[in-house]
């Protein structure tokens, strides 16, 4: 369902926020219109609780009937009003809902973009970045789709209901209210575009004034070493003050915009009030002055800021708009990147609960003349030609820089070659075939055994446990009062870089694939851990062909075949051992 | 929220009383202008009936007429003067918490300053102050303005119509009242909760992306999206059950407010039957009542944000910082005094792992720690330059001071008086070049910032900017290169007169000869002090291997 719902945009039609918004409304359209339809409803009865009510108040003053005998109009009266506040109350259940349901599509897609993009694409914006947009960016759209997009069509919608109502009683009210509704958006416009250009004069100063608190902050360390917190405090004092002037300047023309939505208000009905009063009054005679009773009169001058209201709430949802706008910009750049991809499609839907039976499976590795690098104008190694048949455990080398991550990022197909192919066999297709552990092992914010079990869904208690024995991890967890329950930070504080490592290498051997992947696996990791991988990884090299990026001699010794990055070679051949 | 509160009432009472009477203005001028013209039309309606019947009646036309042109200007009016005010008393609001917090994180252990520099904690500082904004506009001028209004309006009504008129003022302050109090009860967790998973949900998503490269080639992304797809699940259930309460308290006072305001009407209208009041005055009344319920519909909305708010208010509040250990001594030393570093099983210095590590620095010599990255070279510099040692006791770290008599003083909980740390990190301020050299101290004459320049090899430079040492540095001015920023924050250091000189890698992004000669200028002025050197390896270009005490992090 998700393939068809989000059709890539043709790659030569540039994406822009309001199409982004665009798109991911119009599913739920039938939510948005039924919000928008409960709206305008709402105002039908609100013009029915006034008609009724002017027809009573007539009926009352004018004719002196008694109350009691318009009990009709009575109840007319309270359903209508009762009516209008439910509606109301409708409107923001559709708008409500489509908001989540709209929200939660978006970050469901998104979550599917990252799945496809490969770690090391180019531009990739870093975890906290993209986590300020599947968060904060996406929430600062509710405001938009509850409220900003039912509104922009009841600001006319129900503008209009009321004038047909007020002009079929008198015209001329009507035509008042019909110069005045365009006006005041025309103005509001005006006033904004001079309020944009005095921005625009202190935008320099105003940007660093905004900044420096900020800035100030990020440097705390630094100010601190210098002890100069307290030259600081006097800064911020003074700066805030200078950003604060300079802010109201601009603001004293920015407000002068809805002032003129309340000026029109304000004057619209104040004239409305004057010109029906001297009519009833006698005073004009020319035009439809002389149909007016108390009836219609009352009921235009009770319906005029009614006129009015949905403009001025239009006005107020108008910075939700912005600042969906300004979210959905951020979010377009996201989209774009991974425009492209479409060959990995049917690899999305994959669940993991195959995994490849090693025993069956005849591992071949080959690079053929393959050039790596991050771009086409850094080349970090030419001609690398590997030829593996069967599982072995070969060993990159290299001096630091030399490119040996590089290497192994090539391999599981993170990056492109530059030049040259490689062929893996069994090629990934629906199971997984490639286990990766970097330099630095990821760990969740999660106990030690659910950061094993992330990676071996399938895994029996008997081999868990097995495994945490001969990496020595049982025994060190044992003394813990949580044992392997023990929670482990998103840094692995008060645990040691060995025991992390281990933890990580659980997942591999736990997990196990065709291809494994290493970097540095035995790097800064004191002798005791060391010797328990060097123990594990000498066995992985027979159910897999592993591959090691490594300074490390002793492994190195374990080797069945060494591929030496050193750049003065020119090419680069694994040699067997 | 308290303590913000307090902090508002104390510093700005009256500029909110002000803003709070400039807004009463506006919503009293607005009911009014309702009130006036329902009374206006209806008064003139029954006149004009009377005047066409031959009865003479004197009505004055003009005094209602100039009262509603007069509301309708002072809505406007004030309208725009109690946005431009209230927005002003915000803004200096935000200076004092601003003030206030950072007065507060100055005084945080270099540990815990750390996080201060993270773009993420930055951003959601910042979300934090805004949400703030409401206590002033939303919790506070709203209801306070409702009150006087209401109040205000009841006291006319009495004088019209006493009958009803405390149970009307009743009534609107009690609608006032109860949906105050149910917003806050029944949304204040729940908006809590919001803000919590939204955070949680940021958390999450880091470390999501932060596994890509072991998850991604395993094919486990989608499995491992169920942790996200769980946290939103239950964002939109809070999201949704927060939207209902809402929805479902405005409807219950917008239907408290019809059924009122049908009552009133028809309550009025009997009277007018029964001639207790005159038809203009039932028409004022439901008027007047119609007016001030427009201004009691956006209570729910305002309050809607109270979770959120107490939320960030929490995270911004005193209380939540760690347990004060008391200020640091400021321990000064001279270069008669020895330094004495011991480091033990330290998880980050692979070099202390199996046997203690032992830095001793006596006089004015000059040490140079050697290792790779990785090695711990980092954590070594900081515990030399004293910055870790504010943290709660580390087991593995022994720091003291031994003078002439060679008497040994340990200590702990400290900040060295005297000692000059060059990070990693080049953090050049957002300032002039002038204000980022001599930050901290106090009138540098202009000619001895051009000399440190000159040590740097940084006044050619200096001098071709457009304005000098007047020159804006940072994102909005002139950006400065690795090296230059590199040289930049030597050249702070060059300034002062530290005892102790830590140097972490200070020729990071300089080329040899460069670093040769920078070296070689300011050798004097290093000559006179302690100094720790840390590299990636030994600088065999700069020292003598043999007279210069090397320790390899890396060979041990």
């Amino acid at each position: 369902m998700m393939s068809t719902l989000f059709k890539r945009p043709a790659t030569d039609s540039k994406l822009t926020g309001r199409l982004l918004l665009n798109q991911y409304s119009e599913p739920h359209l039938s939510l948005l219109k039924k919000a928008t339809f409960a709206g305008a409803l709402s105002t039908v009865f609100l013009c029915v609780m006034w008609v009724s009510f002017a027809m009573l108040v007539e009926a009352i003053v004018i004719r002196h009937e008694l109350i009691e005998m318009h009990t009709q109009l009575i109840t007319v009266f309270v359903f209508g009003a009762l009516g209008k506040v439910c509606l109301i109350r409708l409107q923001t259940l559709f708008g409500d809902k489509a908001s989540i349901c709209i929200r939660h599509d978006l970050r469901t897609h998104i979550l599917t973009l990252w799945r496809e993009q490969s770690p090391l694409a180019e531009h990739l914006q870093s975890p906290a970045s993209a986590a300020t947009q599947w968060v904060e960016d996406v929430e600062a759209m509710d405001g938009y789709f509850a409220k900003y997009w039912p509104q922009q069509i009841l600001a006319i919608a129900s503008p209009l209901i009321i004038l047909c109502v007020v002009a079929y009683i008198n015209w001329l009210c009507a035509l008042l209210l019909v110069i005045s509704a365009p006006l005041i958006p025309l103005f509001m416009v005006l006033v904004g575009l001079g309020a944009e250009r005095l921005n625009q004069a202190h935008s320099l100063t105003r940007q660093r004034l905004a900044g420096h608190f900020l800035n100030r902050v990020a440097n705390l360390t630094t100010i601190a070493l210098l002890k100069g917190q307290k030259s600081v405090f006097t800064e911020i004092e003074s700066r805030s003050t200078h950003y604060r002037q300079i802010i109201m300047k601009t603001l004293r023309v920015a407000f002068l915009s809805s002032t003129v939505l309340e000026f029109f208000t304000s004057v619209a009905i104040a004239s409305l009030a004057i010109y029906i009063g001297f009519s009833l009054y006698g005073a004009i005679t020319w035009g439809p002055a002389a149909e007016l009773t108390l009836f219609s009169g009352l009921l235009i001058l009770i319906l005029a800021p009614e006129f009015f209201q949905p403009l001025r709430t239009l006005s107020q949802y108008y910075h939700d708009k912005a600042a969906a706008l300004g979210a959905a910009n951020n979010l377009v750049g996201l989209f774009e990147t991974i425009k492209n991809n479409d060959e990995k499609q049917q690899l999305l839907n994959v669940t993991v609960d195959k995994i490849h039976d090693l025993s069956a499976v005849e591992s071949r590795l080959i690079l053929n003349d393959v050039s790596i690098g991050y771009s086409s104008n850094s080349i970090l190694a030419k001609g690398i030609s590997v030829n593996i048949q069967g599982n072995q455990l070969m060993i990159v080398t290299g001096a630091s820089g030399t490119g040996k991550t590089t290497l192994l990022n090539t391999i599981a197909d993170y990056l492109k070659p530059l030049d040259g192919d490689i062929y893996i066999e069994p090629a990934v297709a629906s199971k997984a075939t490639i286990s990766y552990l970097p330099q630095k092992p990821w760990i969740k914010n999660a106990s030690v055994m659910a950061n094993i079990t992330e990676f071996a869904p399938n895994a029996s208690v008997e081999a868990i446990n097995h495994c945490l024995v001969t990496l020595g991890l049982a025994q060190e967890f044992e003394s813990r009062p949580c044992g392997l329950n023990t929670m482990l930070g998103e840094h692995g504080q008060g645990f040691s870089g060995g025991q992390l490592q281990r933890i990580a290498l659980c997942r591999v051997l736990l997990n196990p694939t065709p291809f494994i992947l290493l970097d540095e696996p035995t790097a800064k990791l004191d002798l005791h851990s060391k010797q328990l991988i060097i123990n594990a990884l000498a066995t992985l090299g027979g159910n897999a062909i592993v591959v090691i990026a490594t300074h490390d001699p002793l492994l190195i010794e374990m080797a069945d075949t060494h591929l030496s990055l050193d750049s003065t070679e020119e090419q680069n051949h694994a040699v067997l051992v | 929220m308290l303590f913000w509160f307090n902090s508002l009432c104390r510093s700005q009472l009256k500029r909110i009383s002000i803003g709070i009477l400039l807004a009463f203005i506006t919503a009293f001028a607005g009911v009014s202008l309702l009130m006036l013209s329902g009374w206006f039309i209806t008064a003139t309606a029954l006149t004009g009936i009377a005047i066409a019947a031959g009865i003479a009646v004197v009505f004055d036309m003009y005094m209602p007429g100039s009262g509603i042109r007069f509301f309708a200007l002072s809505r406007t009016v004030g309208r725009y003067a109690e946005r431009l005010y209230n927005h002003d008393t915000i803004l200096r609001l935000v200076a004092v918490y601003r003030l206030d917090l950072f007065k507060r994180l100055s005084r945080l252990s270099f540990d815990e300053l750390r996080k201060t520099s993270d773009s993420e904690w930055l951003s959601r500082l910042t979300a934090d102050l805004d949400a703030l904004d409401s206590l002033l506009l939303r919790f506070t001028i709203t209801p306070i303005v409702i009150t006087l209004t209401v109040c205000l309006t009841g006291i006319v009504t009495y004088l019209i119509w006493p009958t009803y008129a405390l149970s009307i003022t009743v009534y609107l302050l009690a609608c006032a009242v109860i949906t105050i109090y149910l917003t806050i009860k029944t949304t204040k967790s729940l908006g809590y909760q919001n803000a919590d998973l939204l955070n949680q949900m940021r958390a999450k998503v880091i470390e999501h992306l932060q596994g890509r490269f072991e998850l991604k080639s395993l094919m486990l992304m989608q499995r491992h999206e169920r942790h996200l797809v769980a946290s939103l699940r239950s964002l939109e259930a809070v999201q949704t059950a927060v939207n209902n309460r809402i929805a479902n308290i405005q409807l219950m006072l917008d239907s408290l407010l019809s059924v009122g305001m049908c009552l009133l009407a028809i309550i009025t209208l009997q009277n007018v039957n029964a001639g207790i009041i005159v038809g203009p005055i039932a028409v004022m009344l439901v008027l007047m009542f119609v007016g001030i319920t427009e201004l009691l519909q956006v209570l729910p909305s305002h309050f809607k944000s109270w979770g959120g708010t107490s939320y960030s208010a929490n995270r911004l509040s005193p209380n939540v910082q760690n347990a004060d250990t008391g200020e640091p001594k400021d321990m000064a030393f001279n270069n008669s005094h020895d330094l004495i570093f011991v480091i033990d099983n330290h998880p980050n210095v692979t070099a202390s792992l199996n046997t203690p590590l032992c830095i001793d620095i006596t006089g004015t010599q000059t040490v140079v720690i050697s290792g790779q990255s990785g090695s711990g070279k980092s954590t070594v510099a900081n515990i030399i330059s004293g910055v870790t040692s504010t943290s709660l006791p580390q087991s593995c770290v022994s720091i003291s001071i031994r003078d002439d008599n060679r008497i040994n003083q340990k200590l702990d909980h400290f900040t060295w008086a005297n000692a000059a740390y060059l990070t990693q990190s080049n953090s050049v301020l957002a300032g002039t070049l002038a204000y980022n050299l001599s930050i901290g101290l106090e009138h540098v004459p202009e000619k001895q910032l051009w000399q440190v320049l000159k040590l740097v090899e940084l006044d050619t430079w200096a001098q071709n900017l457009g304005d000098g040492l007047n020159t804006w540095l940072g994102e909005t001015g002139a950006m400065l290169s690795g090296g230059q920023a590199r040289r930049l924050t030597l050249a702070r250091l060059l300034l002062r007169e530290p005892v102790l000189v830590v140097l972490d890698e200070p020729f990071n992004g300089l080329d040899r000869a460069m670093s040769l000669r920078i070296w070689n200028n300011i050798n004097g002025w290093l000559a006179k002090r302690k100094v720790v050197l840390f590299t990636h390896e030994f600088p065999e270009l700069l020292l003598q291997k043999d007279t210069t005490v090397h320790i390899d992090l890396d060979a041990l």
